[in-house]
C-alpha cells in the first residue's frame, strides 16, 4: 500500500483546525445567542448545505468520467451545458435564493413590535458612545447593557468615518455613517457577555476598536441603567 | 429591405454585448431607484392599490423586459438576414434570452419582499 508522503498528515491536520476554529468563540456567527443571529447562521447552514450538494454532485460527475472514460459520450454536449451550466444550479439556488429573501425579512427592524428597547449609538476613532434614550441620561463608552428577550433597535451612526457596529453572536452588522442613522435589531436569548467589533477598516486602530454587550435579566438591567444614569450626573 | 437585413459585421458585434446591457441598466435603475425613493419617503403614497415606489420599480423592471423583448427579436431578425458571421448572431441572440431571463429573474422580488423600513 502506498504511504502518504511524510508530513502530509499533519498539515492536513493543522489546516482543519485552523478552518474549524473560527466555528467557535466570542465573536462565532455559528454560536448564537438571539433569534436574530440564530436566522443568520441557519441561512449560513442552508448555504453550506447547497454548497455540498452541487459540490458533491459535480466530484461524482467527475469521478465518473475518470473511472469510466467516454462514459458520458452517448449524451449530448448541448445537454451537459445545459443540464450542468443552468439547471443543477437553478435547482440548487433557487431554494437558497428564497431562503435568503425570507431571511432578510425577518431581520428588518420593523416598527410597531411591542417591547422594544432603543439605544443611540455613535461610532468615533477610535470607541463606541452609547447613550439610552429610555433612561436619560445614561450613556456608557464600549460597553452595551440590554436586556435579556427583548429586541433592542440599534440606531447608529458616526462622528468622524464609516465604522460598521456588529455583535455576531447577536445579529448581523449595520455600517455606521457619518450624517446618516441606519438601525440594526438585535436581541440576546440568555445573560451574558458578547464580543462586538468595528466591521469596517476605519483607519490605524481599526483592529483595537472593538467592545462587548452585557446582556442582563430584567431588574439587574434597570438596576445597571440607573447607576449609569448616576455616573453621568 | 428591413433594418435589420442591412446591419453590418461590426454592428453585429455590439448585439453580444446589448442584452447585457439592458439587464446592468435595470439592475442600477432598480437599485437606485429603491434607495432615492425611501430617501423620499415616496413607499409612503399610495397610488392604485400598492405603493407609488414599488409601482415605480415595476414601471422600470418592465419597460426593460420589453426592451430585451424588442432586442430578442431584433437579433433574431439579423441572425435571419444572413448577412453576418452566424456564430456572432446566434451567440448574441442566446446571450439576449440569458438577459432576458436574468432581468426577469432580478425583478421577480419587487412585488414580495419588503422596500423601506
Amino acid at each position: 500500500m502506498r504511504r502518504s508522503p511524510a508530513g502530509f498528515r499533519p498539515v492536513v491536520v493543522a489546516a482543519a483546525a485552523a478552518g474549524l476554529a473560527g466555528c467557535d468563540g466570542p465573536l462565532s456567527t455559528l454560536d448564537p445567542a438571539g433569534p436574530a443571529a440564530a436566522t443568520i447562521a441557519g441561512l449560513w447552514w442552508a448555504m453550506m448545505s447547497g454548497g455540498i450538494v452541487l459540490l458533491t454532485i459535480v466530484m461524482a460527475l467527475l469521478a465518473w468520467a475518470f473511472l469510466r472514460p467516454g462514459a458520458g459520450r452517448t449524451t449530448s454536449p448541448r445537454v451537459w451545458l445545459a443540464g450542468g451550466g443552468l439547471v443543477l444550479p437553478a435547482v440548487v439556488l433557487t431554494p437558497l435564493l428564497l431562503a435568503g429573501l425570507w431571511a432578510g425579512e425577518r431581520l428588518l427592524a420593523r416598527p410597531g413590535v411591542p417591547g422594544i428597547v432603543r439605544v443611540d449609538v455613535t461610532a468615533r476613532q477610535w470607541q463606541w458612545d452609547f447613550v439610552y434614550p429610555d433612561a436619560t441620561p445614561a450613556v456608557s463608552t464600549n460597553v452595551l447593557h440590554i436586556p435579556v428577550g427583548r429586541p433592542v433597535d440599534v440606531h447608529v451612526t458616526s462622528a468622524d468615518v464609516i465604522h460598521s457596529f456588529w455583535v455576531p453572536r447577536l445579529a448581523g452588522k449595520i455600517d455606521a455613517i457619518p450624517g446618516h442613522v441606519t438601525v440594526v435589531r438585535l436581541a440576546a436569548d440568555r445573560p451574558g457577555v458578547f464580543h462586538g467589533v468595528c466591521a469596517e477598516f476605519c483607519g490605524t486602530a481599526h483592529a483595537h476598536m472593538g467592545f462587548t454587550v452585557e446582556a442582563h435579566a430584567a431588574d439587574a438591567y434597570e438596576d445597571r441603567l440607573r447607576r449609569l444614569g448616576r455616573n453621568t450626573r | 429591405m428591413t433594418q435589420a437585413a442591412r446591419i453590418t459585421p461590426p454592428r453585429a458585434l455590439l448585439l453580444l454585448v446589448a442584452g447585457f446591457v439592458v439587464w446592468s441598466s435595470a439592475f442600477v435603475w432598480l437599485y437606485g431607484g429603491l434607495s432615492v425613493g425611501c430617501a423620499f419617503g415616496w413607499d409612503r403614497i399610495t397610488l392604485a392599490g400598492t405603493s407609488a415606489l414599488r409601482l415605480g420599480l415595476l414601471l422600470i423592471w418592465l419597460v426593460h423586459v420589453a426592451a430585451l423583448g424588442w432586442l430578442l427579436a431584433y437579433s433574431r431578425a439579423v441572425r435571419q438576414a444572413g448577412r453576418s458571421p452566424p456564430f456572432v448572431t446566434t451567440a448574441a441572440t442566446a446571450l439576449t434570452v440569458v438577459a432576458l431571463i436574468a432581468t426577469v429573474w432580478t425583478g421577480l422580488a419587487i412585488p414580495a419582499t419588503t422596500l423601506c423600513i
